[in-house]
């Protein structure tokens, strides 16, 4: 697609036996842009990350990183990335640090001074063997490891569930610095605040297929926006008006949703109705994403 | 709550549940041993005087008694108890020690156990679920060798004594291993520290047996109290009570232990670790090597110290015998006609296969670290996959010819002590130990294949070594076809010190082995990583 993608995807196939986990997605991520991967469970995003590190083979479709196949150029392609799983697992008798500083030497070395930086931002205490760690701990170890490194992109799967609110907002300052010089992030997950508060771009995928991509701003433009309203007169029949959702009169208040291209239309109903206030809110994300989730198309 | 613990009938179901298919096979190993090697001898030795003669030259080669025992009688039933009671009793206590820590330790650092805990569960009920169906295993197992040995012609009493004194061995190795999976706090630790025991039990036992004067080492051994019951030459059942009052102490000590301890913790509390990754710690080498270095070194000694004692006995062995079936049992033995070389050959056998069952952990534990998902923090960097995979391989190959020299230099240094010609008789041990290795190398080239191309068929690579150590200890003298015998790599090793040396299935057990290398390396390239 793009010369710059970094990532790009295209009719990406896999099946596991009969189950189908992708079926023909498309993805498209652009280099230095932070790109949210959201979906529900079992979507396909841990399934597309593992193509994309070369550690499933795809059965279909077409897959480039840094415009190199994953598959085939894994070695070299995986010098410039860093990597963590959702799920960390750890070798249960080697300490944190040693697990830290062996995930750097498979990466051709890591920033000694950026390691202990992060190791005292996340607060991680680096002497503890694998298995004393518990969840949390675990994914700061992988995330220092990832972090510490002078990586081009990052695949985060889902890299902050088990973190506390005081570590999330370390990661996000570290996605920031990453992005700030330069990196590309793939960040795959489930907290909606922290996607609209990182990404530039998102990808909603669902049943192995995107569903919708783009900024958040393309993606609120194309979905309902709420308002509340409190009128003089009855404003007639909104809900006549094709667009119109989820309408509620109560005296004289009246709220409801609408499609954007429908909006013009209600809001002129409602000031012939004589205004006394008005809030319209655009679409939460939690909204967007109960519609998509939820199999809804509009 | 009606007295009885909350929680244990359900936790009973769930472990007898999670077992159904692991517990049917070691229930019929352990009764299908015991009741095929009786099947044999009653065909090998159909009269009284084929038996005496057999025995006159068991007893004669007393080398025999330090692996299997002392023979007490000549009935068809005393010679299917020094076949199979300390054979039956070690592998009791292997299958008891592996069950409980799997059902205990090994349940709580995963963290299953917490979902259990957290429900209406009593602290204790995990454990006693776990001993209840460990130790009602070894009864079933034991009543059972009662019931079958009849079928082939052996009085009933003697076969009861037989079952349950490999029961109690059992049962008495279930309360050690309920200890430590309190003491440790890695299931690994916990199966380590049990497993040791075992084998420094067992070499208590050949002391004692090949001793004259401290028999008494017997009774400080749980297998060495199997022995001590001596089912089939006065069926003295009384000594069962030695296992049983032992078993009980263990468990009750098991009880206090977990009642004083915090969940998921170990009595022994767990060292923190460096804060940095040292020199050795780095890429998939320092990795594998981290990962094995402990068990390899524990192997090693462990090894060291029972060639050590073994090499101690060879001396005793090489007593003169006239009789040519005695000869003729030892040439199968130890495929020599000097009883000495004989018994070193059969002893450097046990010690091939026991590298090969080290070589196959090593393998297990990578095939573990796919599984666990830690292979992706490993492949999301830049080793390539056939780096990883040699990684471990070296340390396969490493280890088991690490455990060859300690049986080598271990067994030739205290047979050469004893016979006062120290160089010449490690020279020859030496030969003997290291003619093990391309069958070695041949099987681990097998498992390392099976978990390229099938990871989760990884663990029939046990199975296979299974039949290939049966088919090469037991199936000689159970006189099975030689073309079964010939599919075990053990069969084609040239039996050392005595023999001529022919190179040919050397050189293409060898091969064989980088051919199925390659093809390992070559299909774990192509598949799919599995978490």
């Amino acid at each position: 697609m793009n010369a710059i993608d970094v990532i790009c995807t295209t009719g990406l196939q896999k099946r596991f036996g009969q189950a189908v986990a992708l079926d023909g997605l498309d993805l498209q991520v652009a280099q230095g842009e932070v790109h949210g991967l959201l979906g529900p469970n079992g979507a396909g995003k841990s399934t597309v990350i593992r193509i994309l590190l070369g550690l499933l083979r795809r059965d279909g479709g077409t897959v480039t990183l840094f415009g190199g196949d994953p598959w085939q150029e894994a070695t070299a392609l995986h010098r410039r990335l860093a990597y963590v799983p959702g799920d960390v697992s750890l070798w249960p008798n080697l300490s944190g640090g040693e697990t830290i500083d062996l995930l750097g030497s498979m990466r051709g070395g890591l920033d000694k001074a950026r390691r202990d930086a992060l190791v005292e931002r996340f607060e991680l205490d680096p002497k503890k063997k694998g298995r004393a760690y518990s969840k949390g701990n675990r994914q700061k170890v992988a995330l220092v490891a990832a972090l510490a490194s002078e990586a081009e992109l990052l695949i985060l799967d889902e890299p902050t569930s088990g973190l506390d609110p005081l570590m999330e907002a370390v990661f996000g300052s570290c996605v920031a610095e990453a992005k700030e010089r330069g990196a590309t992030v793939l960040l795959s997950s489930h907290i909606l605040s922290e996607v609209e508060e990182l990404c530039d771009r998102v990808s909603i995928i669902r049943e192995g297929r995107r569903v919708d991509s783009g900024s958040l701003d393309d993606l609120r433009h194309l979905s309902r926006t709420t308002i509340t309203a409190t009128v003089f007169r009855s404003p007639g029949n909104l809900d006549a008006i094709g667009g119109v959702h989820e309408l509620q009169v109560d005296g004289r208040s009246v709220s409801f949703q609408v499609d954007p291209d429908a909006l013009e239309k209600t809001l002129r109903l409602l000031t012939d109705a004589g205004l006394e206030s008005l809030t319209s809110r655009p679409p939460t994300l939690e909204e967007l994403f109960m519609r998509y989730y939820s199999g809804d198309k509009q | 709550m009606s007295g009885g613990l909350a929680g244990l009938r359900e936790l009973s179901k769930l472990a007898s549940r999670r077992d159904r298919i692991i517990l049917p096979l070691w229930a019929y190993a352990l009764i299908g041993s015991a009741a095929s090697t009786a099947y044999s001898i009653k065909g090998l030795f159909p009269d009284q005087a084929s038996r005496q003669e057999f025995v006159d030259g068991i007893r004669a080669a007393s080398g025999a008694a330090a692996l299997y025992g002392r023979i007490l009688d000549t009935s068809p039933g005393a010679i299917t108890t020094w076949r199979s009671a300390v054979l039956g009793a070690v592998l009791a206590a292997v299958m008891s020690i592996l069950l409980v820590v799997r059902h205990t330790r090994a349940e709580e650092q995963t963290g299953r156990q917490e979902l259990v805990a957290a429900g209406v569960v009593d602290r204790a009920a995990p454990l006693v679920a776990a001993l209840q169906l460990v130790i009602s295993v070894n009864l079933a197992v034991g009543v059972v060798i009662g019931g079958v040995l009849p079928l082939v012609g052996l009085p009933a009493a003697g076969a009861f004594a037989l079952g349950l004194s490999i029961a109690a061995c059992g049962i008495a190795f279930t309360g050690i291993a309920a200890v430590c999976a309190q003491l440790f706090e890695s299931s690994r630790t916990a199966n380590a520290v049990s497993l040791t025991l075992l084998g420094a039990f067992y070499l208590v036992r050949a002391v004692g047996d090949m001793s004259h004067g401290a028999e008494w080492l017997l009774w400080i051994s749980p297998i060495g109290w199997t022995e001590e019951v001596r089912p089939y030459a006065g069926d003295r059942w009384w000594v069962l009570a030695v296992p049983a009052v032992a078993a009980t102490v263990l468990i009750v000590v098991a009880l206090r232990l977990l009642n004083a301890r915090d969940f998921g913790s170990g009595v022994l509390p767990a060292r923190p670790g460096p804060a940095h990754g040292g020199a050795d710690t780095r890429g998939t080498l320092g990795l594998a090597w981290r990962m094995h270095r402990v068990s390899m070194l524990g192997w090693t000694l462990g090894v060291l110290t029972a060639a050590l004692v073994f090499g101690s006995f060879v001396r005793d062995v090489d007593v003169l015998t006239d009789s040519d079936r005695v000869r003729e049992i030892m040439a199968d033995l130890g495929g020599s006609q000097d009883m000495a070389d004989a018994y070193v050959s059969s002893v450097v056998g046990v010690f091939g296969i026991m590298a090969a069952v080290f070589a196959l952990t090593v393998i297990v534990r990578a095939r573990a670290e796919e599984a666990a998902g830690r292979i992706e923090l490993v492949f999301a960097g830049t080793p390539s996959r056939a780096r990883w995979l040699l990684g471990h391989l070296v340390f396969a190959v490493l280890g088991a010819v690490l455990i060859l020299v300690a049986a080598g230099f271990g067994m030739g240094l205290s047979a050469g002590l004893g016979a006062h010609d120290v160089a010449a008789t490690l020279g020859r041990v030496f030969g003997a130990v290291f003619v093990q290795l391309p069958a070695v190398l041949l099987i681990v080239a097998l498992a390392v294949l099976l978990f390229a191309a099938v990871p989760r068929w990884t663990a029939a690579g046990w199975g296979l070594l299974g039949l290939f150590a049966f088919l090469t200890l037991v199936g000689p003298q159970l006189k099975v076809s030689q073309y079964v015998l010939d599919l075990s790599p053990f069969s084609h090793v040239p039996k050392l010190p005595g023999n001529a040396v022919p190179a040919t299935p050397l050189v293409v057990m060898g091969a064989l082995a980088l051919v199925g290398v390659a093809a390992a390396v070559t299909a774990f390239r192509r598949r799919d990583l599995l978490a």
